[in-house]
């Protein structure tokens, strides 16, 4: 048996998978974010581990034979994180997250202090990264600096606690700008122009690699057998990819999850940073990937919801789905930039819009246009990638967003591209933690990291395409007009 | 008893005084204009005849025949064609109709229409409405005796006299800066003059009740009808807006400010300007800045975000309301009129993050609809119109929060007047006049009371106010292009 264990942004996710490649059980635990300030995001670390225990507990409880039998854990997490310890591993202040963006500033700073970062770390500094965070911490809170001994990622605090060991892994660790992520390793230059040097990093494995074995009192405390391995694992997005087979390179998917991700697995590091594409390392060694990201996608759905009382997201879908065609034609158009947004604006200012209201419009109407703006969004992200050079037929498409068809046929018309969804798809990036961890124990790569079976297809749509390019030439159009007034805060 | 009779958009109405003008009886009926190709505003007149039957028929018997005086308000800018006895050749093509956009074009350049007219050409009105008949119906043009407006058309039917009056006359685009019909204008657009009725005062009889119309309204035959007046100035003198400068703010679908000038106003694109109803001695001009989405907004947004209207009171204004200046709301739904003049824009909702809950997002609607207001104000100031305060029509009954804000925004202390039907009121009054019952000097102490509201307490909105206007003309060219909108 292998342990996945995903630490998300809204909800950690434990996931019990055998050598059957059967998924045995799956408990989930959900992390409230808190947002002290405008644009800030942050969590908890020991609230993180705390959910994780309790989804292990419950784990345990459904599942007491299989869970008895765990050779390894495989872990895989929100990117970008920053949390800060001191001398003895404890946690100074609560972690910063991947949405938060207050170290815009920062983010010149860096580039002004090192120009050849873009190249060196394959991507722009941008607020969500977790080097920015570090200067601002430096700045703001210098105490708090002066005492940080170790900065982990996310799912690295998690193995912290499993194993007494501070461990990243390449996939991760090309999310922090502080990793040369062509020689896949820690970058002595990048780390100097944060004030920060090696000793402060964990040391580096692959994903597949073994990186610790779980602490006796956990094992007990858990109900865990005796030396249970823990893999590298992978942040969320390629563990994702190991989770639906994405393995080689052209592979790919979209998750539709909290954020919206186009991913494609390379050969080779291929940045492209002008674009505001992201090149990380994959999760498996000898392999890269791009990516596009949105900061807020399918949780655009879920705040829609909240906000015109409807009873939950399916039943607004349902009203979605009665409305006319002509209703839609003339549906608003949504800016998706609740939290700003990176590909491609790369613009921490930016924010949410419905543009073109008129008496018709419906909170039914509403959904329709987030859906469609959220699709517009992820389509500028695969022409970014598409700039770049990458070409692509098929991707699977992932996360919460991916139970809707509308959504699914949306994209596949938008972006031109045969969309696949995969059955169980929101466990991806567990279910790739279980396989990391089961790669770790020796597992054949050919073996574990297949790709689902089942799912449906859905191809593009060319008279939706028609209907869909006026209004996508409409959404690109808004940005402009409203990106200075963004900036120009009070 | 004085019977006021109002045509009006949705509407009519009928309304009895006393003797000492106090509110006997008022009885309603709705109706509804068609639409038969897009853009088009109709209604057959006889509609309009039957509700108001209905109206006057549901007042006490015994007061009917007490009546000794009726006044006339109605909807203004549309025509009605009738032969000599009042009957409609077709159906009545009224304000909102917007098929004669192309016949603006025979129009003198805006220079000019402002300087003839006082007022920019725009579809729904009279003479472009003419231009559209001569053009696609000039047998039907031919065959009439008479282009009226509504009130002018139910006052044929009630009198058998054809005539007209300055104050709907001047929102014809036919009319002068006095409200006379320019005949030479006429000329120049090739319609045939015979087709405007001869003038009479508003206040003044125009006609005495016929005795058919008497025996089926169950009124008095014989008894003298005033010209009348179009609904808007007519409001203005049932609700006691007498004095030059005095200014009044309406907010209903749509939002307007009338302010009162006794001197000829200088004409605005932006603007519209109007000859009253009034006796000679009182101001003889409005001038008005009509906002096209208020109450409409505030609807469609409470609908919207799943709000009964206490809740949306509560959310909006409560105590619990995390106030965001980075979030702004578009209340243009249906387009604007003062200050964009802008068929194409819509609304919008811009600076959404996670945190924006429904509260905020009623808060940002309320604000806007505040904004477009100011808006408005300050195409008055530009014009050289300064009130310095206003009065709010049905203002009682507005949320305490709403007045203030409102007041806050626009930096005028309020007044709050109750007058409902004002111009079924202001009709009533005119119907007195008209009868010699009353005087011009009465219609001050006939006024409705008015009561202050309070001053403007913060200037917390002046920076926000500018960012709206801004967010307007970042946007403002987006709207129109082809793919998204329809022609409206």
């Amino acid at each position: 048996m292998f342990l996945g264990i995903d630490l998300g942004t809204s909800e950690v996710k434990l996931l019990l998978l055998s050598e059957a490649q059967r998924v045995l059980a799956v408990a989930g635990e959900k992390l409230p974010q808190s947002r002290p300030q405008p644009g800030w995001s942050e969590q908890s670390p020991a609230a993180w581990w705390a959910a994780t225990s309790r989804a292990a507990a419950r784990l345990r409880a459904a599942e007491p034979q299989a869970f008895a039998a765990i050779r390894a854990i495989g872990l895989s997490g929100q990117m970008h994180g920053a949390t800060l310890l001191d001398a003895r591993d404890r946690v100074l202040r609560p972690a910063i997250l991947w949405n938060d963006t207050r170290a815009a500033a920062e983010c010149e700073e860096l580039s002004a202090r090192c120009p050849a970062l873009p190249e060196i770390a394959g991507n722009l500094a941008m607020p969500g990264f977790t080097a920015p965070k570090l200067r601002w911490v430096a700045k703001h809170e210098p105490d708090l600096f002066a005492r940080t001994a170790a900065v982990l990622l996310p799912k690295d605090y998690l193995r912290l606690r499993l194993t007494g060991e501070k461990v990243g892994e390449m996939s991760d660790a090309a999310g922090t700008l502080w990793l040369d992520v062509a020689r896949r390793d820690w970058s002595d230059e990048l780390l100097a122009a944060t004030g920060l040097a090696r000793r402060h990093m964990p040391r580096l494995v692959e994903g597949n690699a073994v990186s610790g074995t779980v602490l006796p009192a956990v094992a007990q405390a858990w109900g865990l057998p005796p030396g249970v391995i823990v893999a590298g694992g992978g942040g969320d997005n390629a563990a994702s990819a190991v989770g639906i087979g994405a393995v080689s390179p052209g592979d790919g998917f979209i998750s539709l999850g909290t954020s919206g991700v186009v991913f494609v697995v390379t050969d080779c590091f291929r940045p492209n940073p002008a674009s505001a594409v992201h090149a990380f390392c994959h999760a498996l060694p000898e392999r890269w990937h791009q990516m596009s990201v949105m900061l807020s996608a399918a949780s655009g759905l879920a705040w829609l919801t909240r906000l015109t009382g409807a009873k939950d997201e399916a039943s607004l879908l349902a009203q979605m789905r009665a409305l006319p065609q002509e209703a839609l034609e003339r549906a608003p158009v949504f800016l998706p930039y609740l939290s700003g947004e990176r590909t491609p604006h790369n613009d921490a200012a930016a924010r949410g819009a419905f543009l073109g209201l008129d008496h018709d419009t419906s909170a039914a109407t509403l959904a329709y246009s987030v859906l469609e703006g959220v699709s517009f969004g992820l389509l500028d992200g695969m022409s970014a990638l598409r700039a770049a050079g990458t070409q692509v037929e098929r991707l699977a498409l992932v996360g919460g967003g991916s139970k809707s068809p509308e959504w699914a046929q949306l994209l596949a018309s938008g972006l031109e591209i045969e969309i696949v969804t995969a059955p169980g798809a929101e466990a991806g990036a567990a279910l790739g933690a279980a396989r990391l961890g089961w790669l770790a124990a020796s597992g054949d790569e050919a073996d574990v990291c297949t790709a689902p079976e089942g799912g449906q297809r859905f191809r593009p749509n060319p008279a939706q395409r028609e209907r869909l390019l006026p209004r996508y030439e409409k959404f690109r159009a808004a940005y402009p007009r409203l990106k200075d007034l963004f900036a120009n805060r009070a | 008893m004085y019977l006021g009779l109002d045509l009006g958009t949705g509407s009519a109405k009928a309304l009895l005084l006393d003797a000492n003008g106090a509110t006997v009886g008022e009885t309603s009926a709705a109706y509804h204009a068609v639409s038969p190709h897009a853009g088009w505003s109709e209604i057959d007149p006889e509609i309009w005849l039957q509700a108001l039957t209905t109206c006057v028929q549901a007042l006490p018997a015994g007061a009917r025949a007490a009546v000794k005086g009726i006044g006339l308000s109605g909807q203004m800018h549309g025509v009605v064609l009738s032969d000599a006895q009042g009957n409609a050749l077709r159906p009545a093509v009224l304000w909102l109709d917007t098929r004669a956009v192309a016949q603006l074009a025979r129009y003198p350049t805006l220079a000019d229409s402002l300087k003839r007219l006082g007022n920019a050409p725009s579809a729904g009105m009279a003479g472009p409405i003419l231009l559209w008949l001569a053009e696609h119906e000039p047998i039907g043009l031919q065959a009439a005796r008479w282009a009226l407006q509504p009130k002018d058309w139910l006052r044929l039917r009630l009198t058998g006299i054809a005539g007209s009056e300055a104050s709907d006359a001047s929102g014809t685009l036919l009319a002068d800066r006095q409200g006379r019909w320019d005949r030479s204008l006429l000329e120049t657009l090739g319609l045939p003059d015979r087709l405007l009725a001869p003038h009479f005062a508003s206040h003044e009889a125009a006609g005495t009740l016929t005795a058919s119309l008497a025996a089926a309204l169950g009124l008095p035959a014989g008894i003298p009808v005033a010209a009348g007046g179009g609904d808007t100035p007519v409001a203005a003198l049932g609700s006691g807006l007498l004095l030059d400068g005095s200014a009044q703010l309406t907010t209903g679908s749509g939002a307007q400010i009338v302010v009162l000038r006794h001197t000829l106003p200088a004409p605005s694109a932006k603007l519209n300007c109007y000859r009253t109803a009034a006796p000679p001695e009182l101001p003889r001009w409005y001038t008005m800045a009509a906002m096209q989405n208020a109450g409409v907004a505030l609807e469609w947004a409470r609908r919207t975000l799943g709000f009964d209207w206490p809740a949306a009171y509560a959310a909006a204004f409560g105590s619990s309301l995390r106030t965001d200046d980075e979030l702004f709301f578009l209340p243009y739904l249906g387009g604007e009129r003062t200050p964009w003049m802008d068929a194409q824009v819509r609304g919008a909702w811009v600076g959404l993050s996670p945190g924006t809950d429904n509260g905020a997002l009623m808060r940002a609607a309320f604000e806007g609809v505040a904004f477009a207001i100011r808006a408005g104000l300050d195409a008055l100031h530009a014009q050289g119109t300064r009130p310095t305060q206003l009065r709010l029509a049905g203002g009682g009954s507005v949320h305490r929060a709403w007045q203030q804000l409102l007041m806050d925004v626009l930096q005028l202390p309020l007044e709050a007047v109750d007058c409902p039907n004002a111009s079924a009121r202001g009709a009533a009054l005119l119907g007195g006049l008209a009868a010699g019952h009353w005087s011009t000097a009465d219609l001050y102490a006939l006024a409705p009371a008015c009561r202050p509201v309070g001053e403007p307490a913060s200037v917390r909105y002046a920076l926000p106010y500018r960012r709206f206007c801004d967010l307007y003309a970042r946007l403002a060219g987006w709207f129109g292009r082809d793919g998204l909108q329809t022609e409206n």
